[in-house]
């Protein structure tokens, strides 16, 4: 008796059993009355359950359809974390160039507190953006500026051209 | 030991599509999954036009939170989640207290034909003792039973549905199994 199957006839009978589990319980049934008869019973009651059919649909399919999509409304609502993602998304370039923005203006300022304003010590002059550099003169401060926006100007270029690309490619 | 289903891949296409907003796309899975819902739906409560009904709103439902679906997990799975959701909130709502005796025998939508009307008065009588004893059951496991005996879903394709362990599954279609039977075989309406 310990032998029998009887756990696992629902599961072979559903087709849920593989490889050698299958096996065993399949070289069982060929020995085992009791499991057999088991095994007919559950088959008799799906033939059973099928008796009650399915209902006749009472609306046609492209009238099913055309209700559903009546009452579908706006797309698919995203969750909240992906609606901040996608926010974020699209106000990146604006905080790109308002960073390129700012440190254009900082520098601007900087270039010209060093060629209008020679008379002010080198502290005012030159603020703490050179502060650490106040060695250089006037000159040498002009052309770290223009690298300095040079270098700026390359990066926001970057930064911008690879979300436009990005943007593209999702697009497309 | 179970076998688990492989994702079809031009479902999982049109899935990626409608959840990027296209309609056309959307409309495509209803068509193929409508039959079922509405199945699984009209099993759970019994009336045609209320199937039909909450069927359509698990559509909604399901197009509303499609960005929450998960492609790892077979769609079906997861509409039929939405879908039974929605037939236990109908039968809530709807008060559906009314007595499984109630159920007239002609309310049964699809009986098989045949020209002899006393076999055809049995087969109904038969049909309609089938449902009533399915009917009889918990929620719990009446779901898992007609997923299992009328949508032909594995037992993984259940506990994904129902959000339940397979164990679970095959206890609650044990139970619901040899209490259809036990109905059935005293051929009296369990109420």
């Amino acid at each position: 008796m310990s032998d029998h199957v009887t756990a696992w006839i629902a599961a072979y009978h559903d087709g849920e059993l593989s490889g050698a589990q299958r096996q065993k319980v399949a070289a069982h049934l060929q020995t085992c009355s009791a499991c057999q008869a088991e095994l007919e019973a559950l088959q008799e009651l799906s033939r059973r359950l099928q008796e009650a059919p399915a209902p006749t649909p009472r609306l046609s399919e492209e009238r099913f359809v055309s209700q559903v999509r009546l009452r579908m409304g706006p797309g698919p609502a995203l969750p909240a974390w992906q609606r901040r993602l996608r926010l974020g998304w699209w106000l990146a370039p604006a905080g790109v160039i308002g960073l390129w923005a700012f440190g254009q203006a900082v520098l601007l300022i900087s270039g010209w507190l060093i060629t209008f304003l020679p008379e002010l010590d080198q502290t005012m002059r030159l603020g703490s953006l050179v502060q650490a550099s106040a060695w250089l003169q006037v000159g040498e401060g002009l052309a770290l500026i223009l690298v300095l926006e040079l270098g700026l100007t390359f990066i926001t270029t970057i930064l911008l051209g690879g979300w436009l690309a990005s943007w593209w490619i999702t697009k497309s | 030991m179970f076998k688990t289903a492989a994702p079809d891949l031009d479902e999982q296409a049109l899935i990626s599509q409608a959840q990027s907003g296209d309609r056309p796309a959307f409309s495509e899975l209803v068509r193929r999954h409508r039959q079922g819902v509405v199945n699984v739906v009209y099993r759970m409560c019994a009336d045609v036009s209320l199937a039909e009904e909450a069927a359509q709103e698990a559509f909604i439902r399901t197009w509303q939170n499609l960005q929450r679906y998960n492609p790892h997990f077979a769609f079906r799975s997861w509409l039929y989640r939405i879908a039974l959701n929605v037939a236990l909130d109908t039968l809530r709502s709807e008060q559906q207290t009314r007595s499984l005796a109630d159920l007239p025998l002609d309310e049964h939508p699809q009986a098989p034909d045949s020209s002899d009307p006393e076999v055809a008065l049995e087969r109904k009588e038969r049909a309609t003792q089938v449902r009533q004893a399915v009917l009889a059951l918990p929620p719990a496991s009446r779901a898992v039973l007609i997923l299992r005996e009328y949508e032909g879903m594995s037992y993984h394709e259940i506990s994904t549905a129902l959000d339940i362990p397979v164990g679970t599954v095959m206890s609650r279609l044990n139970y619901a199994r040899s209490q259809v039977r036990l109905a059935l075989s005293e051929g009296v309406l369990v109420v």
